[in-house]
């Protein structure tokens, strides 16, 4: 009797169980329905489940499963789409990218001019993996998705100190706007400024709390493997300092990440002795977040609960990725990093840093939404906003979190506009952006 | 919640608001205009660490060591408001110092006027300015700060305003806090097509007396040069700022030109001004053919400024160059030092600089080097790299002659004065624990001073700040500093002379918001 009734039972668990995907995940046996939640607790059934016909376990790399499992990191599923951008970028990119030749010799980049400048996918697979790893990491340091012609990206906790323990620490309000020189694609000339070299100008400023106030860093940064010429503003002595350029692989000050880890890549390919593409892939990654509008930080992040780092974005979708390894040169404090770039566009979703004696060590990830398209833009995004962006130290147990509180995005700022005078405005209370209005903190 | 932190001792308390995590207040109107509120309020302790060899009015020594040389209580709130059409900006600094033992044994002194308390206890909106841009000029108008130069610790071109030495003498990090606003007319033009910027400035001569120059403690506070602990000796000599080739309501005006060439980020400068420090006019050789109304009195020439200023990064060598020449032609010294002949022709009962005034044209020169990023992670165990900084700071006298007798302090002036200083900032603790270390070293004449200090950072609003203030006197063949009694030394006392006997230990707590 004892039998029978264990194998009714059993059976009819199968059938609920059944019956449940059924109902969650549409006709298929074992396929996910979107909206499905993925967390430590039901790891173990979701695992071997499918979406979009690939399983789970086959689309969460280790070192994410180790988030979802030991820090909460939840993933709620959506329909993937493809990764899109602006007309003018694609027109650019098949206008111009026909002439664009990489030199193995080199591993410099001639004759770019503006657009994606290696979009073949094909060229780039059958290219050795040593030059497909570089023309991957040209196609970011070029045509990124995270920045526009313009992107300011700024807010009250543009940096939120995290301890896993105890909780957020610090937060410093500020922006960080990025102003392409070089390869435009909004609106009148494809270059500007004097330097045919000048790729972008990058500035980094905080305006709250008050010791920090108008401390910021102005960074030039060049296509042709020179150092950025980097200045910055002493608040304290009211001068604008110069800095030393060889800073790009030193910690960002009070951060867990180190200045290469901006936007989780941010260097010229050829300061690493060798990028390697080391496989093709495909991961669950947010691509398609909602705009960043005005929010709470809770909205975004995980702050109360321990480790208190961990973020939440519901629009998970499989991405196939390239798996690129970046050796670092000596000196630089990690051995090695590990970058997840999307095979579509240029988006770098999260890079791995290990120790030089190969131990895992951080993870800087990015998560992304389109930007809404503007009359010019062709109905596509002409870049993705950051939804969530931050830094994990598994070593140290420390954290970072960058909330892009609010977005501007392909103003029409002028070159002369992008000066060290930034910087001062910062310390005096100035915040650039056009949005006054943002959610509450912590 | 409410907390409260009792100064020890001093009755004095530091009221934090209810804790919003971000540090600042901010308002908007209707019409989308902006109100941020930001500031302090801070408590800050110092300690004499020597014993000061001046004499009471019963003959004892002033001694005062162990005892507070400062207990002050400060408030800043910087008000910016983003009209739309322009941006406003209202920065207001309210003092209050408690009287310690050892200042009210200065303010026994005999010959002290007035409450001492009165040069420290302080309310004052130290800025208010408007920004408005029209077409490529920015304008700033109103009481500000502009800073020139690349130079740190000294003036060459920074001299489009004065320092306020009296609270706090040379070594507040923050020099913002010491240095003294001004009404100005300040325009920046934008000329994209040379590649750099254009700065007017104009000083219509608004301000106040006490707004102009540096202000060094001549009242016998704290901070008064040894031996003068407990001398007023602006009753002596007191400041005159109509003096007709010095006159604050005469305006100041000059320009800076910002460009860079190649990696070279340079400018060019011009200022008419009053001189930083001030001279005397005695009515033994009237200064200008206007004698002072008593026997002696402190004016601020005017002068002319001009120089150049360039940084560079250099990658090969990832170090960071500064320069900077500043030139003044017949820049106003006294003469008549202790010891030199026309000193000694009046037997010594006329003070040193007494003498009259003499111009000489002066080149200030600065040759400076920056490491931003010396690696001392695995050295010096620190979070990430650290800064770095040497200088040297030359005062040359183009056209010295000896038989000038300028002085200096009260001692012979040479023809060069070079200081040579070194500091290094650490970090501990993702930049919590912030120490720096502090050298400066008077080469031509010897002496310098040592300033260490820890700055402690808890999370957004509580910040604490404890450092010492070592005086290195009393070696070099040229420095030492005067004895208070039989004045002996008056002879050898230079910059880091007047400091003698004067080391200090302090703590800073500031609760921002």
């Amino acid at each position: 009797m004892n039998h029978i009734q264990g194998a009714l039972r059993r059976t009819v668990t199968a059938l609920v169980r059944a019956a449940a995907l059924l109902a969650a995940g549409g006709a298929c046996a074992g396929e996910l329905a979107v909206g499905t939640e993925i967390n430590a607790a039901n790891w173990e059934q979701m695992k071997t489940q499918t979406f979009e016909g690939k399983t789970i376990e086959s689309m969460v790399p280790d070192k994410i499963l180790l988030a979802v499992r030991e820090h909460g990191l939840k993933i709620w599923l959506r329909q993937s789409e493809p990764m899109t951008y602006a007309s003018h970028i694609m027109e650019a990119t098949a206008k111009y990218a026909p002439d664009v030749r990489y030199d193995p010799a080199t591993r410099r980049v001639e004759n770019y001019v503006a657009g994606i400048p290696f979009p073949d996918a094909a060229a780039i697979q059958a290219a050795p993996p040593e030059q497909a790893g570089d023309m991957i990491m040209y196609n970011v340091f070029y045509a990124g998705v995270a920045n526009g012609d313009y992107s300011n990206c700024y807010g009250d906790v543009a940096m939120a100190v995290i301890d896993s323990k105890r909780g957020i620490q610090r937060m410093q309000g500020g922006y960080a706007i990025v102003y392409r020189t070089k390869g435009r694609t909004t609106g009148g000339p494809t270059q500007v400024g004097d330097d045919p070299n000048l790729r972008k100008i990058q500035i980094i400023s905080f305006h709250t709390p008050y010791d920090i106030a108008g401390i910021g860093v102005y960074r030039k940064v060049y296509d042709d493997g020179r150092l950025d010429d980097i200045y910055a503003y002493v608040k304290s002595v009211r001068r604008v300092r110069r800095l030393s350029g060889g800073t790009w692989m030193d910690t960002l000050s009070t951060s867990d990440i180190l200045n290469d880890d901006t936007y989780a890549f941010e260097a010229h390919p050829t300061w690493y002795p060798r990028i390697t593409l080391k496989e093709k892939r495909w991961v669950l990654w947010p691509v398609h977040s909602p705009p960043v509008e005005k929010h709470d930080l809770a909205d975004v992040l995980n702050y109360k609960d321990p480790p208190h780092w961990t973020f939440i974005n519901k629009w998970w979708e499989p991405r196939e990725v390239y798996v690129v390894e970046i050796t670092t040169p000596k000196g630089h404090p990690y051995g090695k990093k590990i970058s997840y770039v999307d095979t579509q566009l240029p988006a770098v979703f999260w890079t791995e840093a290990y120790t030089p004696g190969d131990e895992f060590w951080r993870i800087i990830y990015a998560t992304l939404a389109p930007a809404p398209p503007g009359p010019q833009d062709g109905g596509a995004p002409p870049m993705y906003q950051l939804y969530n962006f931050g830094a994990w130290d598994f070593r140290t147990q420390h954290g970072n979190y960058m909330d892009c509180g609010r977005y501007d995005w392909n103003l029409p700022v002028k070159f002369e506009d992008m000066s060290t005078r930034l910087l001062v405005e910062a310390s005096e209370g100035k915040r650039q952006g056009q949005h006054t209005e943002f959610g509450k903190g912590p | 919640m409410k907390k409260e932190i009792w100064a020890a001792g001093l009755g004095v308390a530091l009221c934090a608001p209810a804790g919003s995590a971000i540090a600042e207040y901010r308002y908007t109107a209707a019409g989308g205009q902006t109100l941020t509120l930001s500031g302090y309020v801070r408590e800050h302790l110092s300690m004499n660490l020597d014993s000061h060899p001046e004499r009471k009015a019963n003959g004892d020594r002033l001694d005062g060591q162990w005892e507070l040389s400062m207990a002050r209580t400060s408030a800043l709130i910087q008000a910016y408001s983003n009209l739309g059409w322009g941006k406003a900006t209202v920065i207001w600094r309210g003092v209050r110092e408690y009287k310690t033992g050892y200042l009210d044994d200065l303010d026994d002194q005999p010959g002290q006027v007035g409450d001492l308390m009165d040069k420290y206890n302080d309310s004052e909106f130290r800025e208010w300015y408007l920004d408005v841009t029209t077409g490529r000029v920015d304008w700033r108008l109103g009481r500000q700060q502009v800073v020139w130069g690349e130079t740190d610790l000294f003036q060459a071109l920074d001299l489009v305003h004065g320092y306020d030495f009296t609270w706090r003498s040379l070594i507040e990090p923050e020099n913002e806090e010491l240095r003294k606003p001004l009404i100005m007319l300040n325009a920046t033009v934008r000329i994209p097509e040379l590649g750099g910027d254009l700065q007017l400035l104009f000083r219509p001569g608004w301000d106040d007396d006490e707004d102009i120059g540096n202000t060094v403690d001549l009242f016998g506070g704290r901070w008064a040069a040894q031996p003068n602990k407990g001398v007023n000796i602006l009753a002596l000599a007191p400041l005159n700022l109509d003096h007709h080739s010095g006159d604050k309501d005469d305006p100041s005006y000059g320009f800076r030109w910002r460009s860079e060439i190649g990696p070279v980020s340079y400018t060019l400068n011009y200022l008419h001004t009053l001189n930083d420090n001030p001279v005397i006019n005695s009515a033994l050789a009237p200064y200008g053919g206007q004698a002072p109304a008593g026997l002696a009195e402190l004016i601020y020439p005017e002068i002319d400024v001009m120089g150049a200023s360039a940084n560079v990064y250099s990658t090969p060598l990832d170090l960071v160059f500064r320069l900077e020449a500043a030139f003044t032609p017949n820049k106003p010294y006294n003469v008549g030092y202790v010891g030199s002949p026309m000193f000694n022709a009046f037997g010594g009962f006329v003070p040193a600089g007494f003498f009259g005034v003499k111009e000489k044209d002066t080149a200030k020169l600065m040759f400076g080097i920056d490491k931003p990023n010396l690696q001392t992670q695995r050295l010096l165990r620190t979070f990430q790299p650290s800064f770095l900084t040497f200088q040297l700071f030359d005062s040359w006298i183009t056209n010295f002659d000896d038989d000038d007798q300028l002085v200096d302090v009260t001692s012979k002036l040479h023809e060069h004065s070079v200081v040579m200083s070194l500091g290094l900032n650490l970090n501990y603790r993702y930049d919590t624990v912030q120490p720096t270390l502090l050298f400066a070293w008077d080469a031509t004449n010897g002496g310098g001073a040592f300033l260490p200090s820890v700055n402690f950072i808890y999370g957004n609003h509580w910040r604490l700040r404890v450092g010492a203030s070592i005086f290195v006197t009393d070696t070099g063949q040229q420095n030492c500093s005067t004895e208070p009694v039989t004045a002996k030394g008056a002879e050898c006392t230079h910059l880091f002379g007047t400091f003698a006997n004067n080391d200090q230990l302090d703590v800073r707590l500031t609760y921002q918001f």
